[in-house]
Formats: C-alpha cells, structure tokens, sequence
C-alpha cells in the first residue's frame, strides 16, 4: 500500500522533477559577450576588486578529466597568489609538490626544495602569458588574449574567457571562472567534456601576508 | 780578387738571393698558406682526442652556422611577411645550405613523429631494461607479464596528477608506457632558444656551404645577407638585422689583422730608422741599414713558408719587429770603428765576427729549440726567428762587404757617458742597481698566470656585443654548458653519453641533461630486448585488465595495442638502422646535435649550469662551452714552453760557460737573466697577469739582452767601454717591440711590452753597471 502510493507520488511529482532537473542554471552555460572596456557598472565593480586582490591564499580541490579515464583524477592543495610573482599552487596530495607559474615560465619544486624549469613548448602557445591575466585580473591584456563572456545570477557571476589564438584554444581550451561577490569559487579550464580542469576553490582569503619564508619556498 | 770584383760578386750574389726569396713569396698561395683561424693555433695532432674532435667539430660544422636575429614591429602578418622574405631570399643563395625559421616547427614536428613511429624501437629497450631490473629485485611472486601491467596502470594513474599530464594527454591512449613524457626531460632544450615568440625577434638558424675562414666562402653569406635584408627592409622599413657567424668576424679579424701587419711594420721601420737618423751622424748613411732588416725579413718569411703548409698570421704580426732584432748587427758591424784608418773590412770583420756568431748562434739555438714545442704557432714563430736572425746576420755581412766605407761615425750625444767618478753618481747607481735587485728577486713571486685563447684574437666590440646578444637569444648563456660525446660508432658514442649522465648526475644531482643521444638505447639494451620481450605474450590482455582496475578505459587504448601488436609481429630493424632512421630526420639546429659519420659519431648536450669540472676521460666527453677547455690546453702549452725556455736558456748560459769561461760567462748570462727577472717584478709588482705569451716576450727578451751582454763583454775585454752600437740597438729594439704595446691584439701587446721592458733594463743596466764602480782604466773609443 505504502509503495503504492510512494509511485503514485513519484509519478505526480516526476514531470516537475524533470522540469527542475532540466532547467538551466543560468551560471550554467556562458553569458553574452562583454567588452572588456566597455562594461557596464555592476561588472566594472567586480573587475576592479577582482584586480584590486593583490594577495590571495586559498584551498583548492582540482579535478582532472580525461577522455581514457572513468573518473577524475583528484588533487588537493593550496593556492597562493601575488601580484608581480605569480601563482603558487601547492599540491598535497595525493603527492606533495608545488608548482609555481610566473613571467619567467613553470616552475617545479619537490619538498626537499629541488626546482626544475619545465621548458616552454612553443607549439602550446605562451600559457603562462594567457593564464597569469586571468589570475591577476589585468583587464587590458584579458581584452587582448581573450574575448570574455559574462553572466549573473544574484550574487553569483560566471566568466568565460575564449582564447583569440588558435593554439591557445587547442592547449587551454576555455577558462571558466565562477564567483560570488568579490570571491573565486572555482575555475575550470575545458577542451572538451571528457578534457577539463576544475579547481574548487574554498576558505579564499583576499589581501594576506605572505611571510618571508612562504615567499621563499612558494615563489621564485 | 780585387775589391770591385768583390763588391759586384757580393751584390750579385745578394740580387740573386733576394730575387729567389721574392719569386717563391710571390708564387703562394696566401689565401690556403696563411690562417688567421684561431683554431689552427691548436695542434692537429692534438694529444688529446677530445680536444682533436672539438676543434675538428668546431671548425668544420659548428662554424658554418650563422644565427639572425630579425626585429620587426606591427603585427604578426607584417612580420610574417618581413620573416618569410628574409628567409626565401637567405634560402634560394647558393651561399646557403639551410635556412630555418625557429617559429617554423617543421623540424621538431618531424623529429616528434619520428620518435613516435619509433618508440617502440628506440625507447622500450630502455625501458624494459629498467623495468626488468625493478622485477628482479623484487620476490617476482607474479609473473613478468602480470607485474609489467599492474606497473604500467600504477605509473599512469601517478603521472596523471602531474603538471605534465595535461600536455601529453592526447597522446597517452598510444603511450601508456609514457615512453615520451619520461623522454621530453631528457631531450627538450638541445634546441630551445629563450625568446623566439611574442614580439620578439624572429630567429632563424642557417648553414653556409663554404668555408667561413676563407674570403671565398665569405663574401657569398654577405652579399646573400645583404639582399636578404634588403628584401626584408621592402616589405618592413623598420626591420632590424642583427646576426652572428664566424665567417663575419673572422673576416673582420682579418681585416683588422692585415691592418695591424702593415701599420705596425710601417710605424716600426719608421721609429727605428727614426732613432738612427737621430743617433747617426749622416741620415742617408743610415740606409745602409735598411737591406739588413729587410733581408731578415725576407729570410724568415721565406723560411717559415718553405718548412710549414700553413702558417698562422699572428706570426707574422709578431715577426714582423725582427726588424728591430736584426739590426742589431748592422749596427754592430756598422757602427765599429776600424782598428786602424785603413783596415781592411775582412779583418774587421775578423775581429768582430766572435761576438757576433756568439750572440747569433746562441740566441738561435734557444729559439730552435722553440720548434720542440706543441703549439704550432710557437713552432712557427722559433723558426721565423732564428731564420730571421741568421738571415740579418749573413746580409750585414754581406751588404757592407760591398760599401765602400762600412763604418758609420754616431753623434756625440749618442756616444756621451755619465762620469763614474763622483762618488755621488756611484751611489745612485749602487742604489738603483739594488733597487733593481730587490725588484728581480720580489717581485716576480707576486705573479698571477692565466691563459685565455680569446686573448688571441683581435677584439672587434661591435661585432661581439651583437654576436652576445644574438646567441643569447638563441639561449647561449653563462648558466648553460655545452657537452660533446664521442665515439668511433654510434653505438660506442651512446655507451659513452651513459657514462657521462651517469658522472652528470653524481656531479651536479637533479640537473638534467638534454640531447638528441637520449632517444636511442645503449647497444646494450638493444640486445636485451628479446629477452626481455619472453614472457609478454600475454601482456595485452594483461595490461588491459590492469588499467580497468585502476579506473581506466582500456578500450581508449585501442590505437596502443594495435601499434604493440604489429610492432611484436615486424622482424626488428638493425641497431645502425633504426638509429640512422632517427638521424635521417634531423634538420635545422637539431642536425647539430649528433654527428653519425663512421669513424667520428658523437652526440651533443646541454645542461642548465655553469660550466664546471671537466668530464673524466672515460666519458669520452669534452665540455665545450665558455672556452675553458682550450684555456686549460693553452695554460698546458705554457708550461711546457717554459720547460723549453728553461732548457734553451740552459743551454745558452752553458754555450756562454764554453765560450768565456766559468767566471765570465755566468757574468755575461746574469744580466739577461736579470732583465728578465726585473721585468717580471715589475710585471708582478703592478698585478699583471702573466700568460704564455709574456713568457715567450721573455725568452725573445734575454736572447736580445743576451747580445748586449756579449758585445760590452768583449769591448770590456779589450779595454774598451760599450759600444755605441749597444745604446742605439736597444733603444730601435726597445722601441720597435714597444710599438706592439699599440696593438689591438692582448697577446701581442703582451709580448711587446715584456721584450721592450726587458731591453730597456739590460741598456740600464749596461749603463748604470760601469757607474757603480770605482773608476777603472777604461779606454776612451776612438771617435
């Protein structure tokens, strides 16, 4: 009796489920395109206190799809951002390394503090030139590498950026930024659904002091 | 015979030798007879293998590269544009064998495919051999197929949560051994330049077909150049040009070279007919003394072409101030007066002819025994001088043989003596002489030595600080050494780049070392393989069941199984063959990187740090970056012309023993050596830094000082003071040998100050010496 009305419920129920299930969110797919320079008020206040963010230490979450694999590769860490030294993403599990990512290229360093300079590819375009705009917000280079596209919903906000270059596009795909107020929830850097990066970002924490020893051992 | 037959005879026999001299100098062949290449300096013989390969490396394929480094503003159409024209018109010159755009990844493409196709080939011994060491030292509890899989899936799903991952994830469903992830370490940046995108410049690699030292290899990469840039000039007006290749500064060496041979001549036959005509009562008298330099000349340049094929041009720069040596002699024999108003010139002659067959023939036997030397240019130089000399020698004799009056009266001032009859006088002599004693004995302990062979060439500073920038656009840095391993095969070239990375990793831990070398397995390993391949009939079927288990889909790995299947079922290319295969595919800068010619295969590569420690012999590997292996080979060189200096001074400081006795001679030899020592304490005292070349100054400087030394010795001995002739001979000597301090080359100033220093002391001394004793019975000289 119980399980009878359990899928007659389920059986009223299912087409708003469904609806609900299929509606988009709107953070879900990308906005309309937005110039850079030109953008109206409510995202020129989000891009200058995003750029505004000279300092940002943050716990991430990176997921890693590939196209062979049935499940993401997962890894966790921390990452720490400074303005004119680059990001630092510091892996802890399920190994621990860091990789830092500056003007002058990639960085590895194991824990016993041993660095290896990962030589640019030139067929993969300059990576670094594109992904450091991202993280530091410079409007003026972002509107020269990418055309961005940009969407709200209440405090959420979603940002695509679309590599102009071609090499760009087939290296990094499209960067996807999602936030809420002035803070970076999760990145995702996509090729295609089977071949993506997504970092979730949480405890972010704006404006922080890196001390003399993180410096050291986080950035070169 | 009577005098005027004599005088016609000996003219004749002058003409006709200095005519034979002429028509064999005019028939050379100077462009192959006569090197301005730095490397010729180096012996080809060289005892040392790797520096013989170096050097042959360097001077046939390494030195036709030429690097262009071509700035153009605007867009990347406009650039491409100004690029492709450059290269079109570099390209279709006969001058040039290749030319490659570093933005053109034709070639890296091609080598990326290469290795692909090859990857089973070329990386898996290597890899089935680590593995299988791994496997033996563990229990083996599974068997070999089983655990190879289970380590496959294990070190896929690790590299996956590595940064490199995502940039190789195409290609891991073929390469799930991930033999080129683990390769790209080992490989990447033999060809890396560190700017190349961007708005940078546009590099572009090239290879010249001619000779780069000869002007006929040359002037075809110039003019190509100079339509090339003008052709990149149409489509850009602002594009910049800026490029490197040995061919442009060695021409320009060349240039300044020949400059210097000529001016330096000019200005030295200047000075020192100068200080005769100003020393000599009749000016045109002095001309006399001219056939005596120029039959030196002659003699020596004729001499050194006949006994050597091909004949560095520094010797002729520093030969060319034997004019100042030869002299001498005129001088001597010249400026001697007659014993008697009408002695006959045989008897003079007579009379002088021991100190002047002493001081010829000893200072010739310490240069000969220059020619014991390894370093060709010392050879060159030991018989460019004793020739010289011996050819001065001969001429003064003969030339004045044939002059009427052959005696030359000197002005008085040139004549005058200080009075060594106040004591006052004496006591500055005494002072000045232990001044200089101290000097001698202190001052040379203050000396620093250090050999560097870019001393040896002529600084051109535009054409270097453009060729700097340009090679370091091409990633040429201070932080940044260059390796070559050699073999007699390639497969002996690869044993040794073994050795070598294994020496590398102990040396400088977690560094790695790039080149082309790591894609092909050691013989070793490549005669491992079907060993190792038993037991892997089933590892497919393994392997697919592994990666399931470590959350893969095995079928994305189609495309692998399918290349393992039909790679298992293809008989095995040969070792030569499957490596040739690779080579076969090498173009641009990358060809560079490894050399398969029988007999001479090596393979280049590259580390991120500076230059260090040599390599151990076994390695069969030189490190070839920053020079320092040829400074070292020159600071060899040193030492072993200084055991020859040693050896030959020895032997003129015996010859002096035979020839003047026990106590005289020491006497006569202690004031060159004196000199020498003086010299050096000055050297010392001032902080200079000694090479081989200021020891080679030194030993030129006492065999001059030397016949100072003999020529007062025997007017001492027959009661006469100095000659004149001492007086006048070192000052055209000291002055000529200091016209070489003007030179543009280090080491030829080297060796000009340190002859004109030590001359100049051993004319003090043979002044000052006579001052510091009590006043004897010298005779007054007839005037």
């Amino acid at each position: 009796m119980i399980r009878r009305y359990f899928f007659l419920l389920l059986f009223v129920l299912a087409p708003g489920i469904a609806l609900t299930a299929d509606e988009p969110s709107p953070l879900s797919v990308p906005g309309p395109v937005v110039e850079l320079s030109s953008a109206g008020p409510e995202w020129q206040a989000l891009f200058e206190s995003l750029a505004a963010q000279k300092t940002v230490c943050s716990h991430f979450t990176e997921n890693r799809w590939f196209p062979f694999k049935k499940i993401p590769v997962v890894l966790k860490g921390e990452m720490r951002l400074e303005t004119g030294r680059g990001m630092s993403l510091r892996y802890t599990e399920p190994e621990n390394r860091t990789m830092i990512m500056d003007e002058r290229g990639l960085l590895l360093r194991d824990d016993r503090g041993h660095s290896r300079e990962v030589p640019p590819d030139p067929r993969a375009g300059n990576i670094n030139a594109a992904l450091l705009p991202v993280m530091r917000f410079d409007q003026k280079e972002l509107a020269r590498i990418f055309e961005l596209h940009a969407v709200r919903a209440g405090n959420g906000w979603r940002l695509d950026f679309e590599p102009r270059d071609e090499a760009l596009v087939k290296t990094i795909g499209r960067i996807t930024v999602w936030g809420e107020d002035a803070k970076i929830k999760q990145l995702e850097f996509r090729r295609s659904n089977s071949q993506r990066v997504e970092i979730i970002i949480d405890d972010s924490k704006a404006d922080v002091v890196f001390s003399a020893e993180e410096q050291k051992r986080f950035f070169r | 015979m009577s005098f005027y037959r004599t005088k016609w005879f000996i003219r004749l026999v002058l003409a006709v030798a200095a005519l034979a001299g002429l028509g064999w100098l005019a028939q050379l062949d100077y462009e192959r007879k006569i090197s301005t290449n730095i490397l010729d300096l180096i012996p080809t013989d060289e005892r040392s293998p790797e520096l013989a390969l170096t050097r042959e490396l360097a001077t046939k394929e390494q030195s036709r590269v030429a690097l262009f480094a071509l700035d153009v503003s605007g867009d990347a159409a406009r650039r491409e544009a100004a690029v492709g024209v450059f290269v079109r018109t570099l390209s279709a010159s006969p001058a040039f064998e290749e030319v490659v755009s570093l933005s053109d990844k034709t070639a890296r493409d091609a080598l990326g495919r290469q290795v692909f196709k090859q990857r089973f080939d070329l990386l898996l011994p290597g890899w089935l051999e680590t593995n299988r060491k791994e496997y033996d030292k563990g229990e083996r509890r599974e068997p070999w197929a089983d655990w190879l899989a289970e380590r496959v899936a294990v070190n896929l799903q690790s590299f996956l949560a590595t940064p490199e991952a995502l940039a190789f994830q195409e290609i891991l469903p073929a390469d799930p051994f991930l033999l080129l992830p683990r390769l790209v370490d080992t490989v990447q940046g033999v060809d890396n330049p560190v700017s190349g995108g961007g708005d940078g410049p546009v590099l572009i690699w090239a290879r010249t077909r001619g000779s780069p030292w000869k002007t006929e290899g040359q002037e075809p990469v110039f003019e190509a150049v100079r339509q090339a840039q003008a052709a990149a000039l149409a489509v850009a007006s602002d594009a910049k040009l800026r490029w490197v290749s040995i061919g442009r500064i060695a021409s320009a060496s060349r240039a300044r070279i020949e400059n210097e041979l000529s001016g330096l001549n000019l200005f030295s036959l200047a000075v020192v007919m100068g200080i005769a005509a100003i020393c000599l009562r009749r000016v045109f008298k002095a001309l006399h003394l001219v056939p005596v330099m120029l039959g030196a000349l002659l003699g020596a340049w004729v001499a050194t072409t006949l006994v050597f094929d091909r004949v560095h041009v520094l010797v002729f720069v520093v030969g060319s101030l034997l004019g100042g040596v030869a002299i001498d002699y005129g001088f001597y024999l010249y400026l001697q007066p007659p014993a008697t108003p009408d002695e006959p010139y045989r008897l003079k002659v007579g009379r002088l002819i021991k100190p002047l067959l002493s001081s010829a023939l000893t200072t010739v036997l310490g240069f000969t025994l220059l020619l014991f030397s390894e370093l060709p240019l010392i050879r060159q130089l030991g018989v460019f001088v004793s020739a010289g000399l011996l050819s001065a020698l001969v001429t003064a004799l003969l030339w004045f043989a044939q002059v009427d009056t052959p005696y030359m009266q000197t002005r008085r001032f040139a004549r005058a003596r200080f009075s060594g009859e106040s004591p006052l006088v004496r006591r500055m002599a005494q002072g000045l002489l232990l001044v200089g004693a101290l000097v001698a004995l202190g001052g040379p302990w203050l000396l620093r030595w250090r050999d560097d062979i870019r001393e040896l060439e002529i600084p051109t500073p535009g054409l270097q600080a453009e060729a700097s920038e340009v090679r370091a656009l091409f990633g040429d840095s201070q932080d940044r050494t260059l390796f070559i391993t050699r073999g007699g095969d390639i497969a002996s070239a690869r044993e040794s780049l073994a050795r070598f990375a294994a020496w590398h990793e102990r040396e400088y831990p977690g560094t790695p070392v790039a080149s082309i070398g790591n894609v092909v397995p050691t013989q070793a390993e490549w005669l491992a393989v079907p060993e190792r391949l038993g037991g892997l009939e089933k590892f497919g079927p393994a392997l697919q069941v592994a990666l399931e288990r470590h959350g893969f889909e095995s079928s994305a790995f189609a495309s692998f199984f399918n290349d393992w299947q039909a790679w298992r079922a293809t008989p095995r290319p040969a070792y030569d063959e499957s490596v040739g295969g690779l080579l076969a595919v090498l173009r641009g800068p990358l060809q560079m990187m490894a050399t398969a010619v029988p007999g001479r295969c090596c393979f280049f590569s590259v580390s991120n740090h500076a230059p260090g420690r040599e390599p151990p012999a076994e390695t069969a590997t030189v490190c070839v970056s920053g020079l320092e292996n040829m400074n070292q080979l020159f600071g060899r060189y040193r030492v072993s012309a200084l055991r020859l200096s040693a050896w030959g001074l020895g032997l003129v400081g015996l010859s002096m023993v035979i020839l003047y006795g026990v106590w005289r001679g020491p006497r006569i030899f202690s004031l060159p050596v004196g000199s020498c020592l003086f010299a050096f304490g000055v050297f010392g005292i001032f902080g200079q830094t000694m090479n081989l070349f200021h020891l080679l100054g030194a030993f030129l400087g006492v065999c001059l000082s030397h016949n100072y030394a003999i020529f007062t010795a025997e007017n001492a001995s027959r009661g006469e003071e100095q000659p004149p002739s001492i007086r006048l001979s070192a000052l055209t000597t000291a002055a000529s040998f200091g016209i070489l301090g003007l030179s543009q080359i280090p080491v030829v100033r080297a060796l000009g100050t340190t002859v004109a220093l030590i001359v100049l002391t051993a004319l003090v001394a043979v002044e000052i010496v006579p001052l510091a004793r009590r006043p004897g019975s010298i005779k007054k000289v007839n005037p």
